[in-house]
Order: structure tokens, then C-alpha cells, then sequence
């Protein structure tokens, strides 16, 4: 250490060099990050049946393929079935983390070989476990029980993966919960179940809509799991852009691509301005 | 783990500051959660381990309980030769996103605040991105007809036919760094942004350049960030599926794809089961080691608010 510090007090650094330095990697790296999404959307109007570089001209003819009046069936039944299933799974992920949630920060379970330490870690265990292992392991149960590739089991898969997310961003909402507020209400004469409802719900709110709001967004994009959990009738939107370019390249699937983009920044943009309204 | 330690942490106080109710009422609360991990989750994983033992896997009559299936992991070779690869392309994914996450990380913590929520909503913005479509794009930008080769052949005419830069362990990495980075640069953000101030300046003012203080003060304070990150795109990018199947072709592939092979095209449940139980007790011997080595919880520990 004694020489790494004689070296380094040596090397005069001024402040503006410095800074500048990491400003020029910062914008290096929004390069990295950001060229190959703009290469995506640059290549769905190309009117080629590659998308590849020099573009003869500009066409919309990539789009036509997904939306009306001529799309294609297969991709927008895809998009159906995603947002379904993002809907409903993290509807289901909601109620029992925030359930979970609660039951783990507020009460003392008294129970031996339950302590809340292993709690948490059985909670996060759904993100921890490699991937593609939960996708195999899970389907091989749901082919055992005879459920495999259907609706309600890719819902109940996806309950089970976007969990974590709900309880770890529950629980922090709790943990900075005032609770003289609800001692308040019930010094006041409000009873248990109003408390909860006019005191606890609405400073949890947020915390619940926040973590849903992830949820949904971990099972739409969701691809690892899923692929192993769907079969035909249940692909969802990335397992079938997927198959469309295992084997090459296709620009309808930049179209797609393009307009995943879109909506994905929207709602990213959305929550974030939501989460600063919130913490404001 | 590290999220785990934080959250145990956080548990901890949380107990001293509430009181908190009795009861039964708690366990109900938990019950549907718990039920769904330990069924699911659990019986799946057991499941595996099950077949993993059989021959022939799924269960039937005829089905006895083996060691051959390990027997053939260990003496192919391949499969030996898959799962090191896989592990020194995590290796590389996970050190070049460190080396390119950290100073953008500390970059967004001394910059003006004017520009900061917008360069930390661009930073973290491509995770909302799909990640298929985010590993399809490196194919336009990396493949015969991609964008690095017109560069190189059509405009400059540097070269005159076009680089195999797809399909490669090099194309696998670069990928997975994109898709991971994001992993990796937010938990060193929080706890850089956690550094107290007035540390650093008090090392300036005893006499250390800007340099020292960084090396003495700042980044000892960023190492829970630091190790959260490393620990999270290592785990992702060593059990990768998706990524190495679309930029690395058959010569490629990862552990993940080899596993996935197993049980979706070969219908080999109990080979490929022995090879998920390989992998996971590899994953947490590896996070284990690195938790005791790098003494995680005694950084959060210690660390206190870090």
C-alpha cells in the first residue's frame, strides 16, 4: 500500500483533467450502451428484406407487417398473451408479497426453526437461483403434475419469480413507516380495521403499486424462465421473437423491437417521474 | 447476498424500533408466499435432484437409482470444458463491466445535479429494454453484413472482406456486458453516494491529492456496492441462456444452453439434472467463498449506513 500511495500522491491531477476524463467515459459508455438500440430502430425502415447497412431508402413496410390491417397473427397473439400474463402475475405477486411483506416486518412469529433471517432468504431465493435452473426445475414439475405449457401455470411461474421484487420494495416502505401515525388514529378512537384503512393502506400504497408496477414489467420482458414454461398457444412476445431470430435476422422483428423500445422508455420515464413525485 | 445482508440489516433495526405483535396472524400473512416457494420452487429444484440420480429419468417402472449420470459429466470432458468457459467468460463479463460501470458510477455522484437524474435515468434505462431485443441488436452491429464491418469495408475500405466477429466468445461477452451492466453500476452508485463528504475533504486539507483520498477514502466506503455488483453479473452472466445462444453460436455455448439443450431438444432429464445440481452447488460454493473472502458482512457491518 506505502508505494501504490507514494505513486499515487505524485500524479497531480487537476481538478478540471480529471473530471473531464470521466465525463468522456460516461459519454463513452452512452455510446456502448445505445448505439445498438439506435441501430435497431435505424434498420426497421429499411426497405430490404435484410436490415443491414447501406439503407436504399426509407420504408414503413416492417410496421405494416405488425399492426392492422395486415400484422402478423402471431406476434400480436404474443403481445396479448404477455400483457395478460404480466397483468395477472403481478396482480397475484402483489397480494401475496405484500402479504409476506407485512407478516415478515410487523410480527414476531415465535417460531423455532422459522426465523425471520431464513424468511428473507427464502424470499429472495426466487431471484437467486440461476435462471435457466428454475426455468428447467419448474417445468419439469409442471410436466409431472400435467400442467406444462398452460396459461395458469406460466401466471403461477411468474408469481413465483417477481416475488422478491414486491417484498424487498414493500418491506422498505415499511421500515420507514411512522407507526405513532396508526397509534395515533387508534388513540382517537378508530378502530383496528379502519386504521388500517385510512392510516396504514394509503402511506403503503405506493410501495405496493411501485413493486407491482416491477413485477409487470419483470414478466413481460421475462424470457429465460419462460421459454421453458410455454408451449404453442402460450408463447409470449419475447419466446416468439426469439424463435423469429434463432437463426438469422428478419426486420419485422426490428419493427417489433422498435416499438418495445418505445414503450418500454415511456414507461420507464413514467416511473421514474411517479417515484420522484413520490419521494418529493 | 449482499441484497440479503441489507435486508437482514435493515430487519435487525427494524425489530429494535417497532414493537412488533404476536401471534398467528403473521404466519398467515406469510403462509401463501412461502407455500409457493417451498412447492414450486423447492419441489422443482428436488425434482431435479431426483432425476439426477435416475436412469431412465422422468420416473417409470422401470427406473433405477444411478451414478452414472455424474460419472458421464465428469469423464466426457465436454461438458468440463463448457462449464470453464462459461466461468472464465463470466469472469471477463463481469470485470469489464466493473471497469466501465465504476467511473460512470462515481461520475454520476460528483457531477452537477442539474444533469444527474437524467444521466442516472440513462444509465439504467436499457435494463427496461427487452433483453432478446437487446441481444438481437449486437447482431446487426457485429455480424457479416453488421454495422462495424460496413464501417470497416464499404466506407474506410480498411479491409476488403469482412471480419467473423460473430459468433465468438468475444461477441458472447460484449453482449452480456450490455445486457448486465446496469447490474453492476447501480448497487456502486448507492453506496458511493453514500460516502460522506466531508472525509474526503478533511484528507485534502491534511495534504492528500485527490488521487489518495480517492484510494484511502472514497473507494474502501464503495466496496459493499462494489461486491454487491461483481457478486450479481457474475451469477447472471456464468447461468447466461439467451445471450450466448444468439451471438455464440454452436462453438459457444454456455453451461446454460447446454443445460437447456438437456431437458427441451435431447430429452436427457438426468444428465441434464446432474448437470443443474453441478452448477448450482458450484454457484454457491462460489458466492459462499466470495462472502468469507471478501467479508461481506463484515463491510456492512462496519460500514454501518454504507
Amino acid at each position: 500500500m506505502g508505494s501504490i500511495r507514494s505513486v499515487l500522491s505524485n500524479i497531480d491531477l487537476s481538478d478540471g483533467l480529471s473530471t473531464r476524463l470521466l465525463k468522456v467515459h460516461t459519454l463513452l459508455l452512452f455510446t456502448f450502451l445505445y448505439v445498438p438500440i439506435g441501430v435497431v430502430v435505424l434498420l426497421s425502415f429499411t426497405p430490404d428484406q435484410v436490415p443491414t447497412f447501406p439503407m436504399p431508402g426509407i420504408s414503413l413496410q416492417w410496421y405494416a407487417e405488425i399492426f392492422p390491417p395486415n400484422y402478423n397473427e402471431e406476434l400480436i397473439s404474443a403481445l396479448f398473451t404477455s400483457l395478460k400474463i404480466a397483468t395477472l402475475s403481478s396482480i397475484g405477486a402483489g397480494v401475496v408479497g405484500t402479504l409476506a411483506a407485512f407478516g415478515m416486518v410487523r410480527h414476531d412469529l415465535h417460531i423455532r426453526w422459522l426465523s425471520t433471517d431464513k424468511l428473507n432468504t427464502a424470499f429472495l431465493l426466487p431471484l437467486v437461483v440461476p435462471w435457466i435452473v428454475t426455468g428447467i426445475a419448474v417445468s419439469t414439475l409442471y410436466s409431472l403434475l400435467g400442467i406444462y405449457g398452460t396459461f395458469w401455470s406460466v401466471v403461477l411461474g411468474h408469481i413465483l419469480i417477481t416475488i422478491p421484487f414486491v417484498v424487498t420494495i414493500v418491506s422498505s416502505q415499511l421500515y420507514g413507516f411512522d407507526r405513532s401515525l396508526e397509534e395515533a388514529a387508534q388513540n382517537l378512537g378508530a378502530s383496528e380495521v379502519r386504521t388500517f384503512y385510512e392510516v396504514t393502506f394509503p402511506i403503503v400504497v405506493p410501495g405496493i403499486l411501485g413493486g407491482m408496477l416491477f413485477a409487470f414489467t419483470i414478466s413481460f420482458d421475462n424470457f429465460t424462465q419462460t421459454f421453458f414454461w410455454t408451449s404453442f398457444g402460450t408463447d409470449t412476445l419475447p419466446v416468439v421473437i426469439y424463435s423469429m431470430i434463432r437463426t438469422g435476422i428478419d426486420p419485422s422483428v426490428n419493427a417489433i423491437g422498435t416499438v418495445i423500445v418505445g414503450f418500454s422508455l415511456t414507461v420507464a420515464v413514467i416511473g421514474e417521474k411517479l417515484s420522484q413525485r413520490v419521494l418529493d | 447476498m449482499s441484497i440479503k445482508n441489507k435486508f437482514d440489516e435493515l430487519n435487525r433495526t427494524a425489530s429494535v424500533y417497532f414493537k412488533r405483535e404476536e401471534g398467528r396472524l403473521g404466519l398467515l400473512e406469510i403462509l401463501p408466499g412461502l407455500t409457493l416457494i417451498t412447492v414450486l420452487l423447492g419441489g422443482s429444484l428436488g425434482i431435479v435432484l431426483l432425476y439426477s440420480f435416475l436412469e431412465p429419468a422422468p420416473v417409470s417402472a422401470e427406473s433405477t437409482l444411478t451414478l452414472q449420470h455424474y460419472r458421464e459429466f465428469f469423464e466426457t470432458g465436454f461438458y468440463l470444458s463448457v462449464l470453464l468457459d462459461s466461468f472464465v467468460i463470466a469472469v471477463i463479463t463481469t470485470a469489464a463491466a466493473l471497469a466501465l460501470g465504476y467511473p460512470a458510477a462515481y461520475y454520476l455522484t460528483i457531477m452537477d445535479s442539474k444533469w444527474k437524474s437524467l444521466y442516472l435515468l440513462l444509465m439504467i434505462l436499457p435494463f427496461w429494454i427487452n433483453v432478446v431485443v437487446r441481444t438481437y441488436a449486437w447482431r446487426l452491429i457485429l455480424g457479416s453484413n453488421g454495422l462495424i464491418n460496413y464501417f470497416l469495408v464499404d466506407i474506410t475500405g480498411v479491409i476488403n472482406s469482412p471480419l467473423e466477429l460473430l459468433y465468438s466468445k468475444a461477441a458472447v461477452a460484449v453482449g452480456l456486458v450490455h445486457v448486465f451492466l446496469p447490474f453492476m453500476i447501480i448497487p456502486i452508485y448507492i453506496s458511493l453516494n453514500n460516502v460522506d463528504r466531508s472525509g474526503v475533504e478533511a484528507a485534502k486539507n491534511l495534504g492528500a491529492n485527490k488521487l489518495v483520498a480517492f484510494s484511502e477514502i472514497t473507494f474502501p466506503q464503495s466496496l459493499p456496492g462494489v461486491a454487491a455488483g461483481v457478486l450479481l453479473v457474475f451469477v447472471m452472466s456464468f447461468g447466461a441462456f439467451v445471450t450466448p445462444s444468439l451471438l455464440g453460436g454452436q462453438q459457444n455455448i454456455m453451461i446454460g444452453n447446454v443445460i437447456g439443450q438437456m431437458f427441451n431438444e435431447l430429452q436427457a432429464w438426468g444428465l441434464g439434472g446432474a448437470i443443474s445440481v453441478i452448477f448450482i452447488v458450484l454457484v454457491v460454493a462460489i458466492v459462499y467463498l466470495f462472502n468469507r473472502q471478501i467479508g461481506l458482512d463484515e463491510i456492512y457491518g462496519s460500514g454501518g449506513d454504507a
